[in-house]
């Protein structure tokens, strides 16, 4: 494979498969930080963290994706920020920085179960974030 | 009128002036001929005379007024001076920190006399003057006061904020730390100290806000003395002045407030003849509003005057936009009362037509535009005028009952709580004035046996027209901390139940229920507990 064509990517693992996030969007990866929950939010919203002075959402990506069990790896939070939006996401394993083809999305396969790469923008989760919190109990 | 609050202003202000006095006193001791003193000295002299007439503290009036003829006469240069003649001011400035402490009474004998004494001595002309001061000494305690507040810089607190978010800033970019990496106790000791800096900051940032009853208060003055001049009869009232805002907002606010209080009273609020000759009270009203939202503070200043002249606005239209008639009564309400807001609107029309509300409107809608709001405007011709400015809140903290609720931290602003009791839960179970907050908030978790906290609230939701109580049983207080609200995401912003995210003082989330949009959407009270 030509390596410029590759391009670095971050991996983590939700709903039975691997997305590819660009690094830029990666603010942190934390743990240990205290989740305060929140009533009226569907179950993928786990709840708020207060982390060095700014607020995050923070989802459970399986759920958010549709997976009804969850699984987390020691629950590592995924920081993400941009264009002004922020949240926290928790996936299911996370792979961490890697190179990946450019073109070869699908065809990347991670892991013992062999699962596809997909890339995602951060805008992707957000659709899916405003999916689910439109449905939020109004009062 | 309730005259508590001014009262105490006053002894707030008249302290400092008297303070500032003393150190008067004691310069132009050493330089009697210095008129630039004297002109000082005056100054300070009229204020307390000025400020104790409005409240008929009469005592304190006629001496100032006495003290302020020697001030004037040394001013002038008409007379100098003598060590005695100073002496004397500076025993007249004790006497009146008595009475002002005292709220301007005299309680005994003795004391009368000295005032009475020191009285008869101001009487004469400084120049006929030849007493002695000894005997005129004021009911004084001779020790220091107590010090319980500091003047310290804006530019000092700004300096020392900024100190602190650098810090925090600093603590940003401290990279993450994994268990394993570091050490229980060092990673114990990083916790410790970044939750310590965000404390710090938590009581610096509360430096800068400043409730908006005292802003309101900066105008109490002002307004008595345009009421005067105008010849008008105003009561001003403040509501939601426990509200904090930041200072330099407030600050930024001063003069537009100014502009619109002054054209209420110019030209809105009528005379008390015209007023009950209209059916009105004979007092006018003024009245400043505040109220905390979602992510912004709402100001609104109304009047019950005349309202704005919706022909003058018409012509100015005609006149100055060549619109016809017809285009003008079709404009909405909103466009066609924005109108006042146009730059060239007073020049182009008669101040005393348009009852001078237009002249530099523009100037306020410009400043808070500056800070990010919004102003919108309201008249009802011959009845009412308000400005509503919506502002966003850069910081904020506000005092709140904090307590759990199930597995939730939640809260609810202290202003609103009227009284917190200690319920069993069988009784609460049989009454059925509780609004069932565990069902709103769908929190699941039974009460259990023994006994729940009851928080008893004040709610201004308009219940067959009237404002009201409602209890809410929550499981355990936390206490009533001070809250760094933060605006709401725009996820949790989609839910009505909640005001904003409140930070406590260790770095805890509590989410600040708005429990006006809560019982606007449950605005019945009967409820069984959950």
């Amino acid at each position: 494979m030509d390596k410029n064509k590759k391009k670095e990517c971050f991996v983590f693992k939700a709903f039975d498969q691997y997305l590819g996030i660009r690094p830029r969007y990666i603010y942190r990866v934390v743990d240990e930080i205290k989740i305060t929950p929140v009533p009226l939010v569907s179950e993928c919203y786990l709840g708020l963290i207060y982390y060095r002075g700014e607020l995050f959402d923070v989802l459970q990506a399986g759920r958010l994706m549709g997976k009804v069990e969850l699984s987390a790896e020691n629950g590592r939070i995924i920081l993400l920020k941009w264009g002004g939006k922020k949240i926290g996401l928790i996936p299911e394993k996370i792979v961490g920085l890697t190179w990946i083809s450019g073109e070869g999305e699908g065809e990347e396969k991670y892991g013992t179960d062999e699962c596809p790469l997909r890339f995602i923008e951060p805008d992707d989760i957000w659709d899916m974030v405003n999916g689910f919190s439109d449905g939020f109990d109004k009062i | 009128m309730d005259l508590t609050k001014y009262e105490r202003i006053f002894t707030e202000e008249a302290g400092k002036y008297l303070e500032e006095l003393d150190r008067f006193l004691m310069e132009v001791e050493k330089d009697p001929d210095n008129l630039n003193l004297w002109g000082d000295i005056h100054g300070k002299v009229h204020s307390i005379k000025g400020m104790s007439r409005a409240l008929s503290l009469d005592k304190i009036t006629g001496l100032s007024h006495l003290m302020e003829d020697w001030c004037k006469a040394f001013q002038q240069g008409a007379v100098s001076a003598s060590a005695d003649m100073i002496q004397m001011l500076f025993n007249g400035v004790d006497i009146l920190k008595g009475l002002v402490e005292k709220g301007g009474k005299i309680e005994d004998n003795e004391s009368l006399g000295a005032y009475n004494g020191i009285l008869s001595q101001f009487e004469k002309d400084p120049d006929q003057w030849t007493g002695k001061t000894g005997q005129f000494s004021g009911p004084v305690p001779a020790e220091a006061g107590r010090i319980d507040h500091v003047r310290v810089k804006y530019s000092l607190i700004e300096e020392l904020l900024g100190l602190s978010q650098e810090i925090q800033f600093m603590e940003k970019r401290l990279p993450p730390v994994f268990k394993g990496q570091i050490s229980m106790g060092f990673k114990n000791w990083i916790d410790h100290y970044t939750s310590m800096l965000k404390g710090l900051y938590f009581r610096l940032a509360q430096l800068r806000l400043m409730p908006v009853g005292d802003f309101a208060d900066l105008f109490v003055k002002p307004i008595r003395d345009m009421a005067r001049d105008y010849d008008r009869n105003i009561v001003f009232d403040v509501v939601g002045g426990d509200i904090e805002a930041d200072l330099v907002m407030l600050e930024r606010l001063r003069e537009p407030f100014i502009h619109i209080l002054r054209n209420s009273i110019a030209h809105g609020i009528e005379s008390s003849e015209e007023r009950i000759g209209m059916g009105k009270k004979g007092e006018g009203r003024i009245l400043i509003e505040a109220k905390s939202e979602k992510n912004s503070i709402a100001i609104k200043i109304s009047d019950d005057g005349r309202g704005i002249s919706r022909s003058a606005i018409s012509r100015y239209l005609k006149e100055n936009r060549g619109m016809s008639g017809e285009e003008i009564s079709g404009m909405p309400e909103e466009e066609f009362l924005w109108t006042i807001f146009n730059p060239d609107f007073s020049s182009a029309s008669g101040t005393d037509d348009l009852a001078g509300r237009g002249i530099g409107m523009s100037v306020v809608s410009q400043t808070i535009k500056a800070l990010g709001g919004k102003i919108s405007l309201r008249s009802q011709e011959t009845r009412a005028t308000e400005f509503l400015m919506v502002l966003p809140v850069s910081l904020s903290i506000i005092y709140a009952i904090s307590f759990r609720l199930g597995r939730y931290v939640l809260s609810i602003p202290t202003s609103k709580v009227v009284s917190i009791d200690r319920k069993k839960f069988s009784e609460i179970v049989k009454d059925k004035s509780y609004l069932d907050i565990k069902g709103i908030l769908g929190v699941e978790g039974g009460n259990g046996e023994g006994s729940l906290h009851v928080l008893n609230l004040r709610y201004q939701a308009d219940i067959e027209g009237e404002k009201g109580t409602v209890k809410l049983a929550v499981e355990n207080i936390i206490g009533n901390t001070p809250l760094m609200i933060m605006p709401l995401g725009e996820i949790l912003g989609k839910i009505d139940a909640y005001a904003g995210v409140g930070i406590m003082e260790n770095g805890d989330i509590s989410m600040l229920l708005d429990m006006d949009s809560i019982l606007e959407g449950f605005p019945y009270l009967a409820f069984p507990l959950g």
